[in-house]
């Protein structure tokens, strides 16, 4: 019997590392996983985990329409679609939890990630409604902003991504990134019921990205 | 081996046997020594292994002394939570500067040296976690809560601070921002105090309820824990949504 037993989590983001990390650890635990692109969701969803991936940066002049749409336009409207699909579910038995796993780029200033860093403060401001709203149907709403993590965006594979990270590490206060365990960990905590009294807010596990204000 | 500040009685007692419940071994804490041995021979009839020590969080001396003494008796110090508070409400145009300055001494100083003197012993043990009480008042304010609002947006100001400043001695900082618990006390604290009803409280809330006890504890212990061990500098709300609440 894991911690999740027989409930039934709707993940979006499967395809990113960490939906891949997400899925298989919620699987050991017991949930029954379901992915987000299925239209034929269960009335029956204990949670969403929504995964916001994280595309490499571009400079703003360079950013063609098609990726802004993308990224913001197409993502916004389909996460849209799923929250009030999951939602409604939820609001109709009385009880879920929707956890949005996202980066940083909500909170603080990223040079090129314009788009990603659009979409993930309209997120936030997103939790905070739904939750203000759907408070009294008990179903909470989350959003967990990930600093550095490593599976997920460093990686040996792509070199880009690695030299953006390294300077990454220097720039976390406890100058590593995180495992993919200590991101699913958080998660877990938020996901349970032994979070039962927070929503509408957002949570950082980022080794103290968020807090170090001095330069490197 | 878990400190907790203020914990003779309320939060501060609930959050100590919610660590001794996970086997930790806890400091009761308190400027109150009798209500401190009094709760303590409460743990220990739950089993859990707890001592008294007598602390005014205002005197900085005296957070070393607690820490020199845990150190003596236990040799290790793992988690020290700050939740020695006091709440005034009072007129701001009239409020005595002594009430101001208790205020300050108890939530914000108090807090720092506990910090600074957890932190010590924890940077020479290697590492260790340490968690303080801030509030929903660190961010929503409430009139005739000068202080404790104030104090209490230090507090979540201070934690990231020692976050970033300790983060390589592997010391993380973090806080828990709670909306009012509902115990009895708190029931007939606006009332009596002549500023607020119960049920003003509870609908301000978007989930129309006051946390239970149960619910700040487990944020306490999650940050604590190795389950939190990216998360720092970070203040952590359980508040029903209170903070993202922005309408009528």
């Amino acid at each position: 019997m894991g911690a999740f037993a027989d409930r039934v989590i709707v993940v979006s983001g499967v395809e990113t590392p960490m939906g891949q990390s997400f899925t298989a650890a919620l699987a050991e635990q017991g949930a029954q996983v379901v992915a987000a692109d299925r239209t034929d969701l269960s009335d029956s969803v204990d949670a969403l985990l929504l995964i916001v991936p994280s595309p490499p940066p571009i400079p703003t002049t360079s950013l063609s329409d098609a990726e802004w749409d993308a990224t913001v336009s197409t993502s916004m409207t389909n996460y849209f679609h799923l929250l009030k699909n999951v939602g409604a579910g939820m609001i109709a038995r009385q009880r879920g939890v929707i956890l949005i796993v996202g980066g940083l780029g909500g909170l603080t200033g990223f040079p090129r990630w314009a788009a990603s860093s659009a979409l993930e403060g309209a997120l936030i401001a997103l939790t905070r409604s739904l939750a203000c709203e759907w408070a009294q149907y008990q179903v909470r709403i989350v959003y967990l902003a990930c600093g550095a993590v490593d599976g997920e965006h460093i990686s040996e594979a792509n070199p880009t991504e690695f030299t953006i990270t390294a300077n990454a590490l220097e720039r976390t206060a406890q100058k590593r990134a995180a495992s993919m365990a200590e991101i699913i960990d958080t998660a877990f905590y938020l996901l349970s019921d032994r979070a039962s009294f927070t929503t509408g807010s957002v949570i950082r596990a980022d080794g103290g990205w968020t807090a170090w204000g001095l330069l490197n | 081996m878990v400190v907790v500040t203020g914990a003779a009685q309320s939060i501060g007692f609930e959050c100590a046997a919610a660590f001794g419940r996970e086997g930790a071994a806890v400091v009761i804490a308190d400027i109150k020594f009798d209500k401190a041995q009094e709760a303590v021979n409460q743990l220990d009839s739950q089993g859990i292994q707890a001592i008294a020590l007598a602390l005014d969080v205002r005197v900085p001396q005296q957070s070393q002394v607690v820490v020199n003494e845990v150190v003596r008796r236990f040799n290790r110090l793992d988690v020290w939570v700050n939740n020695a508070g006091v709440a005034h409400h009072y007129n701001s145009l009239d409020l005595p500067p002594d009430m101001w300055q208790t205020g300050m001494d108890v939530l914000l100083s108090g807090t720092f040296y506990g910090c600074q003197a957890a932190g010590r012993v924890m940077r020479e043990k290697g590492g260790g976690s340490i968690v303080n009480m801030a509030s929903v008042n660190a961010f929503i304010s409430q009139p005739r809560r000068a202080v404790y609002c104030t104090a209490k947006a230090g507090v979540v100001m201070l934690t990231r601070v020692l976050a970033a400043e300790w983060a390589t001695h592997h010391i993380r900082v973090n806080a828990v921002a709670p909306s009012p618990v509902a115990t009895s006390g708190m029931a007939d604290f606006g009332q009596t105090q002549g500023f607020a009803t119960g049920n003003i409280y509870v609908d301000r809330h978007p989930m129309k309820r006051m946390a239970e006890m149960r619910e700040v504890t487990e944020a306490v212990t999650f940050l604590a824990s190795d389950e939190a061990s990216f998360v720092t500098g970070e203040t952590l709300s359980v508040d029903g949504g209170w903070v993202a609440y922005g309408y009528l």
